[in-house]
Parts: C-alpha cells; sequence; structure tokens
C-alpha cells in the first residue's frame, strides 16, 4: 500500500480525541481509498481491481487473527473496537453516506474476504443506495447479493406503510403540512433512539414515548428546546400567509436531508432554514474550544543571526520613493532607436517608426525627450562611427516638424553639441534642409546657434554633401526662410555658395545681393555685388566661387585674376556721379590686393583724372587710397 | 534527463506534443523524446513493480491513484486536449510500448484535430497507427450503471475527497486549505502555461504571436492573484528543460503580479507586468537549444548568443506593431542591472522602465528558487541572500516589494518554531520576516486534532521564531 496516498502516518482521531487503534484506522482509510478510485473508473477497470487488492490486503493484515471485523454505524458516527469515529470524518464520510441511507447499523467483514468480494460489495450497496436515491417513497430496504464475506444488520428508520409521502400533495394547506412535518419528525426521531446499537443518550431521544408518533404526541417537557422553539414557529407559520410552494420545498429538503443521513446535523440545518424562513435567527454555532500548548518550560533562546543580518542589509539597501511609471516611455523610445540602428527589416522598420511617431507626437513631448531622441541618435551612430543609417533621424525630423516644430531646434542643438566632426558632416545637409525649411518662431538667438553650427562645417565636407543637400525638401519649392541671413554672410559664406548653385538660386539669389550689401558691402564679395548689379547668369556662379574661396582664406589665381579684371574694368567704367559711394574706396583697396599690376594703371587714373580739366574727377577718399597704394 | 515519477512521466509524454509541433515526425529531437519516455517509463515500471502506467484525467486535470497531479495538470493541456479529441477519460501505457509507438502517439497529438465519435473509434485510430500498447480509457461518466437523481458532475463524486498530490508531511502541512486555495488559480495557471507555449511555438516559426490571449491570461492572473496565493508553481518539478522555460515564465508572471500589487501599481499597469513577465523570454525560442539547455557553462560565443534572447524578444514584440512599451521593454530590459551592467548594452544614463525591473528581480529570485532539472529548489531566505550580495543590481524599490511581497517563508511551507512545535506558514504576517503560523503538532510529535490546530502570529511572539524550514513540495517518488 502506498504511503504516500493513504497518509499511514496520519492518525485518526475519535470523538474523544483520542487516536484510533492503527489497524482499524488502516482497516477505514483502505476502505475509503477504495471508494474513491471507484467512483472514477467503472466495476471492471484495471484500476479498480488493482486497488482493490491493494485494500483487500490492508484489511486482512489489520485484522490479525481476528476472525472478523466488526464497524457499527450509529448517529455520532462510525464504531470499531469500542471507538467512535465523527461521522465527517474524511477517512469516513463516505462509507458512512453509503451505509446509513440503507438503514445498515452494522457491517462485518471477515479475514476469508477477497478482491472480488470487497468490490461485489461495494457494488451491491452502491446499487441499492442508487434505487433508494431514485425512489420516491420511504420504504424498508433489505440488502440481497452481498458476498458470505460481507455482512450488514439493518434498523428501521421509517415504517413506509405508516407515513404518507409529503411530496405531490400539494392540496394540503399549510396547516396540514406542517402538521405533517411535525409528524414525521417525531417518528423520525423516536425510531433514531431505536436503532442505536449501543449505549448512550441520545440527546433527542423521547425516552419513554417509543412509538408515539408526532410532537403533537409528545409533551413538551420532553422535547429537546429547539425542537419546542421549532414546533411554536410552525404553529406560528400555519396561522401566517406564506407561500406553500416554499414551505413545500423547505419540508422536501428536510426529508431528503432525514433520508441521507441520520445526523441530527441536518436535521437542525433544516430546522435553521426554517427558523430563517419564520424569520427568526439561525442558532449560533459556538466554537470549538480552541486548545493551546503551554509554553515549554525552558525556551531556546536563538538569535537568529542571518534574519538580523537580512533585516538590516534591506534596510541598508532599500531607499524610499516609488518607480516612475513615466520612465516606460524612455525607456520603450531607446529601445526603438536600438532596434532602428540594427538595420530592420522594411516591416519591422515601419513598426519602429510607427512606435516612434506614436511617442513623438504626443502632447506631453517635451524639450527632454527630444534631447533623449538625440541621445540615442548620437549613442548608435557612435558605435559605428558612422551615419549608416539616416532613417531614424529622417523619422523623428519628420516627426517633429509635424507635432513640435518648436522642439526642432533644441533637438538640433542637442544633437549637434554631441557630435564629432565626422558625424556632424553627415548631418549638415539635414540642419540645412531644416533651417531653410524654416523652424517656427524661434528666438533669434535660437537661430543663431544653429546657423553657428552650419557655419562649423568645413568647405569641403559642405561641398560633399551636396547631392544629399539638394535632393531634400527644402530644395522642391521657390522658397525657404530667410533665417539664413540672421547672420553676416562671412559667417556662411560655403551656405551661401551651394545655395546659389543650387535649384533654390533664383530665390535665394536677389535676397543674398540685399543681404550682403546690407551687411557686408565692404567685403570683396560685397564690392563685386555692388559692380555685378545683379547675380543673373554667370554672376551668380562668379559670386559663389567667391564665396567659397574666400572662406578658404586663398582665392585661386584664375579667380583673382578674374575678380581683379572685373574690379579694374568696373571701376574704370564707374560713372563719375557714382565715385562717392562708400564702396569704391575700398573697391580700389581689394584691386590693389589682389593684383597690383592691373591695379597700377586704375591707381593712377583715379590719381590723376580730371573733370573739366581741372577739377579731380574722383572724390578725394580715392585718391587718398590711390595714393597709398602706389606708394 | 533523471526521471523518477510518473508525473514526471505524464509531462515528457506532453513534451513530447510539444516538441513535435516543432519538428517533424522524424526529427531527432522527437525520436530522441520517444526513445526517452520509453527508457524512462520502464525505469519507474521496474521499481515501482507495474505493469503498466495510467494516468486519467478529470475536468481538465490529471488523476493517478486518486489524486489530481498539480504539475503535469498545469503542464500537459496538450495531452488532456489530445485526450478529449479522442474522447477517452485517460490512458494506459503498457510496459513494452516501444520507441515507434510512442512517436506514433505523440504524431497523433499533434495532427489530429477533429474529435472521434467515440471511444472506440479513438482505440481503432490508435491500432491503424500501430499504436498497440496505449489504449484510451472511458470518462467516468461512462463507467457503471446509469445514474438518477442529479445529473450533474458534482454528484457522481465529492470534490472535497479528491486530493491533490502534495507530499504528505506526518500532520504537517493542512493539505485541505491548500487544495482550496489551489483549485480555482489551476485552470488560470494552465491557461498561462499554454499560452506561453503557443507563443513560444509561434516565435520559433517565425509566425504571429498571440499577445491577446496572454493579456487575458494576465487579467485573469491579476483578478485572482493576491499577497496569499499559494506559489502553486513552486509546487512543480520541471523533468525537462522545456517544461522548465515555459513555467519559468509562469512563475516570474505570479510572482511579478504579487510584487507589482504589492507596489499599489495601477490594474492596467499591473496587466502589462503580467503579460511582460508571460512574454519576457519569447526571444528565447530563437536560441538554439544545445546552447539554451547546455548543462555546463557557456563559451563566451555561446554566451554572445545566448544573450541576444533579450533584443531578440524585444524584435520580435515589436514586430507585431501593437504590443505595449512595457512589454516590449520588460522583453529587452530583464537582464539590465540597476548600476548599468547587463545585457543589451546600454548606456548608463538610460532610465530603465519600472516592468523591466521588477522583472528582473523576479526573474533572478524564480531561477534561484525553482526545482530546475538537476537542480534542488533553493529557500527563499537563501535567495535572498545570494541576491543582496550584489544588491547594487537591483532596482532598491523593486527589491524591497519582493522581499516584503514573496517574505521568507511562503504560505503553504512546513515550519518548526523554536518550542518544538510544528505546523506551517498559513498567511504571510504583517511583516516579510513574521509569518502566521498554523500549529499542527505538538512538540513531543504529538499531532493536534484538526480543530485544535491553532495560529500563531510570529510578529506578535517576540519570543516564538521559526527554528526550521522546509518548503511544499510534491510527492514526486512512487512507492
Amino acid at each position: 500500500m502506498s504511503a504516500g496516498t493513504l497518509s499511514l502516518n496520519e492518525a485518526i482521531l475519535d470523538i474523544e480525541g483520542s487516536p484510533l487503534d492503527k489497524r482499524y484506522a488502516r482497516i477505514l482509510k483502505a476502505l475509503n481509498h477504495l471508494m474513491t478510485v471507484r467512483s472514477y473508473y467503472s466495476p471492471d477497470h484495471e484500476q479498480y481491481a488493482v486497488a482493490s487488492r491493494k485494500a483487500c490486503a490492508a484489511i486482512v493484515e489489520s485484522m490479525g487473527d481476528h476472525p472478523a471485523i466488526t464497524i457499527e454505524i450509529g448517529t455520532e458516527g462510525m464504531m470499531l473496537g469500542g471507538q467512535t469515529v465523527e461521522a465527517g470524518h474524511r477517512e469516513v464520510r463516505q462509507l458512512h453516506d453509503l451505509l446509513v441511507p440503507l438503514n445498515i447499523a452494522r457491517l462485518e467483514i471477515d479475514r476469508g474476504l477477497t478482491a472480488d468480494d470487497l468490490r461485489n460489495a461495494l457494488e451491491t450497496l452502491h446499487d441499492y443506495k442508487l434505487k433508494l436515491g431514485a425512489s420516491d417513497r420511504f420504504q424498508e430496504i433489505s440488502i440481497d447479493g452481498l458476498p458470505a464475506t460481507v455482512r450488514t444488520i439493518g434498523c428501521k428508520l421509517f415504517s413506509g406503510d405508516e407515513l404518507s409521502s409529503v411530496l405531490g400533495e400539494k392540496d394540503h394547506s399549510i396547516e396540514d403540512l406542517a402538521h405533517q412535518f411535525l409528524d414525521l419528525v417525531g417518528e423520525i426521531i423516536a425510531n433514531m433512539s431505536l436503532a442505536r446499537p449501543t449505549g448512550g443518550e441520545d440527546p433527542h431521544a423521547p425516552g419513554s414515548h417509543h412509538g408515539k408518533s408526532g410532537l403533537d404526541g409528545l409533551s413538551d417537557g420532553h422535547l429537546p428546546a429547539d425542537l419546542q422553539q421549532l414546533a411554536e414557529a410552525l404553529r406560528e407559520l400555519a396561522r401566517r400567509e406564506s407561500d406553500p410552494h416554499n414551505f413545500l420545498a423547505l419540508i422536501q429538503n428536510a426529508q431528503k436531508a432525514l433520508e441521507i443521513s441520520r445526523n441530527p446535523n441536518s436535521v437542525d440545518l433544516v430546522f435553521r432554514l426554517l427558523r430563517k424562513e419564520l424569520g427568526k435567527e439561525a442558532p449560533q454555532k459556538t466554537a470549538p474550544p480552541v486548545s493551546r500548548l503551554q509554553d515549554p518550560d525552558q525556551q531556546r533562546e536563538k538569535i537568529d543571526l542571518m534574519r538580523t543580518h537580512l533585516a538590516e542589509t534591506i534596510a541598508a539597501a532599500t531607499r524610499a520613493g516609488d518607480l516612475d511609471p513615466a520612465s516606460t516611455q524612455d525607456d520603450f523610445l531607446g529601445i526603438c532607436f536600438r532596434i532602428l540602428a540594427t538595420e530592420p527589416s522594411p516591416s519591422l522598420e515601419s513598426h519602429l517608426i510607427a512606435a516612434l511617431e506614436m511617442a513623438l507626437g504626443s502632447a506631453e513631448v517635451g524639450t527632454e525627450d527630444v534631447q533623449l531622441c538625440a541621445r540615442w541618435l548620437v549613442f548608435g551612430w557612435r558605435k559605428k562611427q558612422a551615419v549608416t543609417d539616416r532613417k531614424p533621424l529622417q523619422a523623428v525630423l519628420r516627426l517633429l516638424r509635424t507635432h513640435h516644430l518648436e522642439l526642432l531646434p533644441a533637438f538640433w542643438m542637442a544633437l549637434w553639441d554631441q557630435l564629432e566632426e565626422n558625424l556632424r558632416n553627415s548631418l549638415w545637409p539635414f540642419l540645412v534642409n531644416d533651417i531653410l525649411l524654416g523652424t517656427g518662431q524661434s528666438p533669434d538667438e535660437v537661430n543663431r546657434g544653429l546657423l553657428k553650427a552650419v557655419g562649423s562645417v568645413g568647405i569641403q565636407a559642405a561641398r560633399s554633401s551636396r547631392n544629399v543637400l539638394f535632393g531634400l525638401p527644402a530644395f522642391r519649392r521657390n522658397q525657404a526662410s530667410g533665417v539664413i541671413f540672421s547672420l553676416p554672410c562671412s559667417r556662411l559664406p560655403v551656405l551661401h555658395a551651394l545655395l546659389l548653385e543650387s535649384p533654390l538660386a533664383s530665390w535665394h539669389a536677389p535676397r543674398l545681393q540685399k543681404h550682403l550689401l546690407r551687411t557686408s558691402p565692404n567685403s570683396l564679395p560685397g564690392i563685386v555685388m555692388h559692380l555685378l548689379g545683379d547675380l543673373e547668369g554667370e554672376n551668380s556662379a562668379l559670386l559663389a566661387a567667391l564665396l567659397e574661396e574666400e572662406e578658404q582664406d586663398a582665392l585661386s589665381d584664375q579667380l583673382r585674376e578674374t575678380v581683379a579684371r572685373l574690379l579694374a574694368d568696373g571701376l574704370m567704367r564707374l560713372p563719375r556721379r557714382d565715385r562717392n559711394q562708400a564702396w569704391v574706396a575700398k573697391g580700389l583697396e581689394w584691386l590693389h590686393r589682389l593684383d597690383a599690376e592691373t591695379a597700377s594703371p586704375v591707381l593712377k587714373h583715379v590719381q590723376r583724372s580730371k573733370w573739366l580739366l581741372f577739377f579731380p574727377a574722383w572724390p578725394q577718399k580715392c585718391r587718398q587710397v590711390a595714393e597709398r597704394m602706389v606708394r | 534527463m533523471n526521471c523518477n515519477s510518473f508525473s514526471d512521466l505524464i509531462i515528457l509524454l506532453s513534451g513530447g506534443i510539444n516538441q513535435r509541433r516543432l519538428y517533424a515526425e522524424g526529427h531527432p529531437k522527437v525520436k530522441g523524446m520517444a526513445r526517452d519516455f520509453v527508457r524512462q517509463m520502464e525505469d519507474v515500471l521496474v521499481h515501482t513493480g507495474q505493469t503498466g502506467f495510467f494516468f486519467g484525467i478529470l475536468n481538465g486535470k490529471f488523476i493517478r491513484d486518486g489524486r489530481f497531479l498539480v504539475g503535469p495538470s498545469i503542464v500537459g493541456r496538450n495531452l488532456v486536449r489530445f485526450a478529449e479529441r479522442l474522447r477517452c477519460g485517460g490512458f494506459l501505457l503498457r510496459r513494452g510500448v516501444t520507441e515507434e509507438e510512442v512517436g506514433a502517439f505523440i504524431s497523433l497529438g499533434t495532427t489530429l484535430k477533429e474529435k472521434v465519435e467515440n471511444l472506440q473509434a479513438a482505440k481503432d485510430l490508435l491500432r491503424s497507427e500501430g499504436i498497440i500498447n496505449i489504449d484510451p480509457s472511458p470518462h467516468y461518466r461512462e463507467q457503471g450503471p446509469a445514474r438518477s437523481g442529479n445529473s450533474t458532475d458534482s454528484s457522481l463524486f465529492d470534490p472535497g475527497l479528491i486530493r491533490f498530490d502534495f507530499e504528505d508531511t506526518g500532520g504537517g502541512a493542512d493539505t485541505l486549505s491548500l487544495q482550496q486555495e489551489l483549485e480555482p488559480l489551476l485552470p488560470i495557471f494552465q491557461s498561462m502555461y499554454d499560452a506561453i507555449a503557443d507563443n513560444n511555438l509561434h516565435a520559433s516559426r517565425d509566425e504571429n504571436l498571440d499577445v491577446d490571449r496572454t493579456m487575458g491570461v494576465g487579467e485573469e492572473l491579476m483578478n485572482v492573484a493576491d499577497r496569499q496565493t499559494m506559489d502553486v508553481m513552486n509546487l512543480m518539478r520541471y523533468p525537462d528543460y522545456d517544461s522548465y522555460t515555459i513555467g519559468h515564465s509562469v512563475r516570474v508572471s505570479t510572482l511579478a503580479l504579487t510584487v507589482g500589487r504589492a507596489m499599489c501599481w495601477p490594474q492596467h499597469l499591473q496587466t502589462e507586468l503580467a503579460t511582460a513577465a508571460m512574454l519576457h523570454d519569447i526571444g528565447k525560442a530563437k536560441v538554439p537549444e544545445e546552447i539554451l539547455y547546455k548543462p555546463g557553462g557557456l563559451t563566451d560565443e555561446e554566451r554572445k548568443i545566448a544573450e541576444t534572447h533579450a533584443a531578440t524578444g524585444a524584435r520580435i514584440l515589436m514586430a507585431r506593431g501593437d504590443v505595449s512599451p512595457s512589454v516590449i521593454a520588460g522583453a529587452w530590459g530583464h537582464h539590465l542591472r540597476h548600476d548599468g551592467g547587463g545585457y543589451p548594452d546600454t548606456p548608463s544614463w538610460v532610465s530603465r522602465s519600472p516592468v523591466a525591473s521588477l522583472l528582473q528581480v523576479c526573474d533572478v529570485f524564480e531561477a534561484l528558487t525553482a526545482a530546475r532539472p538537476y537542480k534542488a529548489p533553493m529557500p527563499p531566505r537563501r535567495a535572498f541572500e545570494i541576491i543582496l550580495k550584489d544588491s547594487r543590481a537591483y532596482d532598491p524599490a523593486c527589491l524591497k516589494a519582493l522581499i516584503r511581497a514573496v517574505g521568507l517563508f511562503p504560505p503553504g511551507s512546513e515550519v518548526v518554531l523554536n518550542n518544538g512545535c510544528r505546523g506551517f506558514v498559513a498567511a504571510h504576517g504583517p511583516s516579510w520576516e513574521f509569518p502566521v503560523v498554523k500549529v499542527t503538532t505538538h512538540p513531543d510529535g504529538t499531532t493536534l486534532d484538526p480543530d485544535d490546530r491553532y495560529l500563531v502570529n510570529l510578529a506578535t511572539e517576540p519570543d516564538i521564531a521559526v527554528d526550521e524550514f522546509r518548503m511544499v513540495k510534491l510527492n514526486g517518488v512512487e512507492k
């Protein structure tokens, strides 16, 4: 027998709290286990057969030298060897529930029991119980068909001829029903006292009133207190208006309860239900007394060092404060960028971009969030030492432009500040693009900061990205933000040069011209602009070249010669009325600086040229510059 | 693989069906599983002197010898469903069953989609597949004479009589109250196990995950779990790595939800937490089993591959397009350290999602305290010692909450008090280190009557402390 399944070590206690004799305990457990297994399988199932063999072996072994064992069934429970186990005990309940409705007061099992006998006995008893359950009236039952090694002794609970079934008699009045119920209860109580095989008082026994039926036939003095109350309550019920169907149902329940178990507790349950129906409180069951062990005389005082240490460590390791659920968004953003940086598949990429869109499209997005985006982008690029994939950047820029234009400068500044030169160069076109597209109502200071960033990229890097630049959205439309004129041209020569070559040239050129003449009239490009008058055709290319090469602080010989010639011709042909303009003197200086040889005749002309043979043809300032240069 | 109980055999058989879903019939893994099963079954039958191995199925749970088997019931739902399609109430496997028969049985468990007409048809089907030594058995309902009266299942047996396969402790743990607590939880844990197993299968095949179903199961768990919820998965043995991997996620979910609830997280976040926990290791579906289940230490290369599961899991979840950020963050960051280490490689300025932080600590705790293949479970106290030695790796608030929520003594565990009394932990106490103990045994060894057993709140009894502690576990040994 498997100890693990039958809990052999677990003692069964009798109603007085003493452990049941181990042999009897083993028998009860074996029977209980077999009945459990029986509930799962068919009678001819192998498992049932195995279990019955085990149970039979346990029972026979437990009998020892005894030729038979007797199990007596009483109101309080099952009795073996003079000890009573409560009917509700889990090792007893199944057997008790099986035998009681069959009016069995005693079960005897011989030592010659076989597994087949055991199975057959159980099947026979169950079959009878089924018949009883299907019955609609009380009846006397005698058990036939048991094997020779298993015997039962029955007792009468009910007398089917004496009592009529309450079920179906709906025409009776409530009072009639109540009386019938009381009669039934009285009869049961009377028979219960007859059915007890051993001594002991039945608290519900009516004493000398055996055989009399009905509570009315019993004097109240001999009736238990709760039944007295019930009798009065039922009389009261009969006097009141009440739904007879409810009352009938209660009586039916009471019958069933009494039928299945002779346990007075079942009766009590029904009585409580009735009391409840009548508006009386159910009796409170007192809790069983709880005994408590006395403390041992000597208690070991054991200091749990580990527990103390643990407590101290935990206290030191922890600090107050809740987790911030908002950090999930930051974490998630970072994950999106990290995965984007791994060149995901197109479908995954679309989900990532969609996730970014959702994150950055939120109204709660602020400067810190875009700075975090910038940080993540830089983190990814730095790992690879290159901007290998611009899609994440373009996605962020697009989202910010759509939802949070005002945060675009902050994003760029955060990005730019963290980037090394090589990474900046790669991103320069996108920065320019955003500036040209406009950054909303950003303060001048912010715009100047962006333009400084633009101006920080060298000409070579800028030139090498012109194809990327001209392919960006800003160059698909013939307009641009005027913010590029926030700084003097000299600070952004390369940008202006590229713009003059770009699809935006027609828009940009006149504005650049104005800007140059306003802000840098005395710079070489400014001087040239004065002379050229416009930036049509080749003029634009010339200026662009000039801007770029001036940025490098060294004009090529070719450009030098070209510009010098331009200046020389232009100055020489300058009408007298225009010679007073402020730029003219500066132009002479530039000419001399560019090419002294070409400048010499011009300077001499300026020095000596007369108007009306007498007056100097050039303003004094020009003559002074010429003189200085010639000297 | 060292399998020593019938419960393990059921888990192995169920695992075989899972494997067969992944691999073709003749695949070495499937064949290997069948071979292992036959060998282990033979060992067990020889050891127990039996000629066959039978297990029943009742209300979605496995039964053997009149006991519900917790572990197999949780992990073996695919086998239960197979039995439903065969319209049977259990299986009898006879000694002498061959690898081919087990292989065919496993295959049929995977390929059979429609219910057969009746039990006889099921028997015929098995025969036609060459399965001679495995018999389907009838449902309990079909046994015995027709019963009148109540027609509900409950009238045919008393649920209170069916016990779970907890280890009998000689009057220690009150298995009846544990059963009452376990009963409503079992279907949820079955659903969790199923959801995780299915998602792992989908992930391995690059198919869509069923995140909605996972979330639904997470909500169910959230509705029933509380601080006193028994650590059901702690009762499980994992005879193989496959069941451990899935069971690990189930247990992390329970732990995480318990802690999240203790931290008073809002309900929607708790649901996301449960979902994230169930999916946090989804990336492992893409890690080769040879690396994932390698018994010894991993080489550097192998470790790198194993560590990709975090990022891979996040990618798998992201590819769905509608998974919540918390769930993705949980998959990505559950191996990140609070002090900046861990993997995937992450800069120190990153603020980690609280879900990831909580999953990290629960993940480690579960790994330490689970009964893994070839590894005995560790008591919570020992696990906390190990964790606290490296406390900077964990978010302090999460760590504190875990210790407080789990406590040193999980409910159901056996304890011996310093006054000689024995009992079991009935409930967490107000403090994580002082549980409420139900005393069941006198110092002299006498078992108290159930009505006389009493509760001791160690928080209010300064002179009484826990001397010894033993966690509740299943009796995996068939005698």
